[in-house]
């Protein structure tokens, strides 16, 4: 297994310091970090960087938002067909992210027929290019990718709070706070720990997104929606540079190493602090 | 001043109200495809209409099934799917057994080796992988993809065990060797049994996840091993794409469904199998 | 841990070769595989030639169709890995010479069998034919040269009205576009929004100017290179010096960029190649760019278009600095080439017997017209009522088209720096001088690797 792995990695690294072309496969040079250097001081890598923050951290802080208000919603008492909910809200997360994709450019935010515009047209709003345009496309691409990952979000959350004791509740509530009072100042301390696990998820996922945007957007229009992923994918297989490709992809690589370290970290404190 | 009953009430209809607006959110795109699916001409007209099916046809399908090789994908889908579940519970539950018994360290590392797993895109794992199976000889075939989903699904299964072996009281296995249980047996007939529900989750996830896979399929299916995924962008970015959109989206609906039913049937176990790993690791 | 591994390892070597088992059945006949783009030759491979060829020889034929943006990386990797997945491969002359140590001579087969090349015009040859990358052999045979022209609504430019408000505005009468300067004040003229007349009839939706694919990667590409020839540039020099950092590029980038921001439909970002011919068809352009691939689209009898298009090579780039006299769009389209596979002399007798010995069924299957024998037989010319018009235009386009240079390096240096150098300025992230100092410097980088610069 472990050759499975790892050997893909190693050679993948190795082709990092390589000028490799699939044109010229056999002719392969050995360059040192040049292409790191490269990379770093190509402005389309920093923008495609750019992007794939902005892409992951919307992901994150729309999923995390609306996985809570759910959650906390679905855990009212008295709601009824709890599972019932819960089952059907899962469908996003099962479905299929290209045919997502699919779905979401065909059918939702296409420009004519699709249902966004159908929808805001009911309230007046002009029809609007959502994919076409370089100012809403990216926009559009995180609420897509959003709508595939809340589920787990909701699913965590869920869970968490179910454990978390009526009493609490009780007690905020002769407080004479509010239910949303209640969630912000009781349930949401106790969420702590469960916000970083599900953040750490959704922020691996969307940070290497690449099937659902793929669909979406390709890319487009310009590079308002080039991710990392898909910069990658554009220089190792329509330039055939598989060195540069293999470059942003350990870079990529690299960065999540960082953040996954200060997540284990910051995870381990949270926990103790809670226990 | 409204009765505190009254306001009650209200509140839960409220509740109520707001759970159904997210339920169609959720539901809306596959619905829309389902309709789309079942019109001609599904882009040129508007979702209402799609949605009242005014121009109803099971047209679609039958392309979709005939022109599509529908069965043939679906055959490649369902192999590699299966034989990834089987493969990665036999590795995985013994792996993430041993690990949940170590602690400290060594530990941390492999936590972190498995979460940095989570990192690499898959977008260029996939050459190298291509090129090393084609030493190996396995380009193409339906094994080399299975490897590669192996590759990304062991991590993610060990990560997510040893979540549910943490959660099995320490006494239980105590208790186990106080009465003189067999290593194999304190596993099978102690341990095994509390985390059986995350076992079947995780087994679940795993069939969707590689059903769902798409990348890997594009670059290491040769023309006898592409699955479903590869089969329904056949259909996109053709010369009539105009007239394809209802094709498109009757395969997406073949895509979709399977796990869909899966995940709607076996829906305890994945709930209560992903957040007890979860909410307790 | 060690010994939790021994067992799954059986188990895999079990599943292993359960799941080899269903990989060995056949293999025994011979199988040609051909790996091909989208589109009517492919049709007419897979659904005429093949079962045709079967009957005759009891060869098997197998054409897969793969989606056009990943068909060369797809025969790249399969080439690179040595697997003989396809004996058989499609792809446009540019990208040939990515090829080239994948591919077979064809010279020797060309003689033993007798295939005929100056069947071909001489552009053609050079062009589908040959690769620099390997000099003095035949390593491709054509099967659908291509090159675009510009489409317009006859009915809308010989509308009285029109015509009298376009004389009013512009001070010239309203006629096909003979330079692109001219081509700009027309897709102007006849962008129109809905509830706007045009040609008498109140529009119930927009109708634009001219448009072109504009999708991100191939689709703008595509599009733009074929404007950038014009000017009469070929990338470099015989020294290998850039020539694309000059001004008149970013001229025409400039033009390019104006055309599309203000007179193509938003909808042409989605587009790769030929989809956006159907808003043509529905009467929602005036004008616009098209391979002859597109011309059933347009012609499409559902639509309004049908009967009412007229066909022209493309607008001249006044001041280009080659001195043309119209419209320089590289010569695209494709041609085929035989990897080095154990079928490598069937696949050709295959290709033999379908392009030469069924010239013309060749050309009425595959609406592909390549051979000097496609334009002059009668019944190819009578075969659609508006080939009348079409294939003297389309001849036409052909004798005024660049061929590429065929390296192995072409598609990195040429393709992707058009694809970068058009996507920076276009969406305004990098101004023209900018990229085009990038492109030129990538370059030098490329032949400079490449030992081709001294």
């Amino acid at each position: 297994m472990a050759v499975i792995v790892c050997s893909p990695l190693a050679l993948g690294f190795r082709y990092s310091l390589h000028r490799v072309f699939l044109y010229d496969f056999d002719n392969q040079l050995f360059k040192g970090f040049e292409n790191y250097k490269q990379a770093f001081a190509d402005p389309l890598f920093l923008k495609a960087l750019n992007t794939t923050v902005i892409f992951t951290i919307g992901c994150v802080v729309i999923c995390v938002l609306f996985g809570i208000l759910v959650a906390f919603l679905l855990n009212s008492k008295k709601v009824v067909w709890r599972p019932f909910w819960v089952a059907l809200f899962l469908i996003p997360f099962v479905m299929t992210p290209v045919v997502g994709g699919i779905a979401w450019r065909f059918l939702m935010w296409q420009q004519e027929f699709g249902v966004i515009n159908a929808i805001s047209g009911l309230f007046g709003a002009e029809p609007r290019y959502w994919l076409l345009d370089r100012e809403t496309a990216l926009f559009a691409s995180i609420v897509s990718n959003s709508w595939h990952l809340i589920p787990l979000a909701i699913l965590v959350f869920y869970a968490a709070l179910s454990t978390i004791p009526d009493e609490l509740y009780e007690a905020s509530h002769i407080d004479g706070a509010g239910p949303f009072q209640a969630l912000w100042y009781v349930v949401l301390p106790l969420l702590r720990p469960h916000i970083l696990f599900v953040s750490i998820i959704l922020l691996t996922s969307a940070f290497r997104e690449f099937d659902m945007i793929w669909a979406l957007t390709g890319g487009g229009p310009g590079r308002s929606t080039t991710v990392l992923s898909i910069f990658a994918y554009n220089r190792g297989i329509a330039n055939q540079d598989m060195g540069m490709a293999n470059t942003i992809a350990f870079s990529m690589f690299a960065f999540m190493a960082v953040i996954a370290w200060i997540y284990i970290t910051v995870y381990r404190k949270t926990l103790e602090q809670n226990q | 001043m409204i009765a505190p009953k009254t306001r009650k009430r209200f509140q839960i209809g409220l509740i109520h109200l707001l759970l159904g607006l997210w339920l169609v959110i959720s539901l809306l795109p596959p619905v829309m495809l389902i309709a789309a699916s079942l019109n001609t001409k599904a882009l040129f007209r508007s979702p209402w209409d799609l949605l009242l099916l005014k121009d109803f046809s099971l047209e679609n399908y039958s392309t979709a099934f005939v022109s599509g090789e529908f069965w043939f994908f679906f055959t490649n889908s369902v192999i590699i799917s299966t034989a990834s579940v089987v493969i990665v519970l036999i590795i995985c539950v013994p792996m993430a057994y041993g690990l949940s018994k170590i602690s400290g360290r060594a530990r941390n590392v492999v936590a972190f080796g498995v979460l940095a797993m989570r990192f690499i895109p898959y977008v260029v794992l996939a050459l190298p992988m291509f090129l090393l199976f084609v030493d190996l000889g396995l380009a193409g075939s339906r094994l080399g993809l299975l490897l590669a989903h192996l590759a990304i699904h062991i991590p993610f299964a060990t990560w997510m065990l040893v979540g549910f072996f943490d959660t099995v009281p320490n006494e239980l296995e105590e208790s186990g060797i106080v009465d003189g249980c067999s290593a194999w047996n304190l596993f099978w007939n102690v341990t095994l049994p509390v985390v059986r529900s995350g076992v079947i989750a995780l087994a679940i996830l795993v069939f969707i996840m590689s059903w769902n896979e798409y990348l890997f399929a594009l670059f290491l299916a040769g023309s006898n091993a592409q699955p479903l995924t590869v089969g329904v962008t056949r259909f996109l970015g053709g010369i009539e794409s105009g007239a394809q959109h209802g094709v498109v989206a009757a395969y997406s609906v073949l895509v979709i469904t399977p796990v869909i039913v899966f995940s709607l049937i076996a829906n305890r176990f994945i709930v209560s199998g992903m957040t007890a790993g979860a909410v307790k690791g | 841990m060690r010994l939790e591994f021994t067992k799954p390892k059986r188990w895999l070597t079990a599943v292993a070769v359960l799941l080899s088992f269903t990989n060995i059945a056949a293999a025994e006949d011979v199988t040609i595989r051909w790996a091909l783009h989208p589109g009517a030759e492919a049709d007419a491979v897979i659904n005429y030639f093949a079962p045709k060829y079967e009957e005759e020889t009891g060869i098997k034929i197998v054409g897969e169709i793969l989606p056009p943006d990943q068909l060369r990386d797809r025969m790249s990797i399969e080439a690179i890995g040595g697997t003989n997945r396809w004996d058989l491969g499609y792809h446009s002359p540019g990208w040939f010479g990515t090829f080239k140590d994948h591919v077979i001579d064809l010279t020797p087969l060309i003689e033993k069998h007798g295939f005929d090349v100056n069947a071909y015009p001489a552009l053609v040859q050079n062009s589908h034919m040959k690769s620099p990358a390997r000099p003095g052999e035949y390593i491709a045979l054509p099967t659908t040269p291509a090159a675009p022209m510009l489409i317009y609504r006859r009915d809308w430019f010989d509308h009285p009205g029109e015509a009298a408000a376009f004389e009013n505005n512009y001070g010239r009468p309203l006629a096909a576009p003979a330079t692109f300067a001219e081509l700009r004040d027309v897709a102007e003229f006849f962008t129109r929004d809905a509830g706007e007349t045009l040609a008498g009839e109140t529009l119930d939706r927009p109708v634009y100017g001219w448009s072109d694919a504009l999708g991100a990667g191939a689709g703008i590409t595509r599009s733009f290179i074929v404007m950038l020839y014009s000017t009469g540039v070929s990338g470099w020099d015989k020294n290998y010096e850039p020539d694309i950092d000059q001004p008149i590029v970013g001229e025409v980038a400039k033009y390019f960029v104006d055309l599309a921001q203000n007179y193509a439909p938003r909808e042409a970002q989605n587009w790769g190649f030929l989809e956006g011919l159907e808003m043509f068809r529905d009467g929602r352009m005036a004008t616009a760019t098209m391979w002859p691939q597109g011309v059933g689209t347009v012609e499409d009898p559902a639509g309004s278009a049908a009967g009412n298009t007229a066909y022209t090579p493309l607008p001249l780039w006044e001041d280009n600095l080659a001195g043309y006299t119209q419209g320089h769009p590289f010569l695209g389209g494709g041609g085929v080439f035989i990897f080095d596979t154990p079928n490598s002399e069937e696949a050709f007798k295959f290709l033999k017997w379908m392009l030469q010995d069924n010239e013309v069924e060749f050309g009425k299957q595959s609406l592909q017209f390549s051979r000097l024998g496609h334009f002059q037989s009668d019944e190819l010319r009578n075969l659609k009522p508006y080939y009348v018009d079409f294939l003297p235009a389309f001849e036409k386009v052909l004798s005024s088209v660049f061929i590429r240079q065929g390296i192995p390096e072409w598609g990195a240096v040429m393709w992707n720096g058009t694809t970068d150098f058009i996507t920076d300025v276009y969406s305004g992230d990098l101004t023209s001088d900018q990229a085009q100092e990038r492109w030129a410097t990538q370059m030098r980088e490329a032949f400079d690797a490449a030992g081709y610069r001294q």
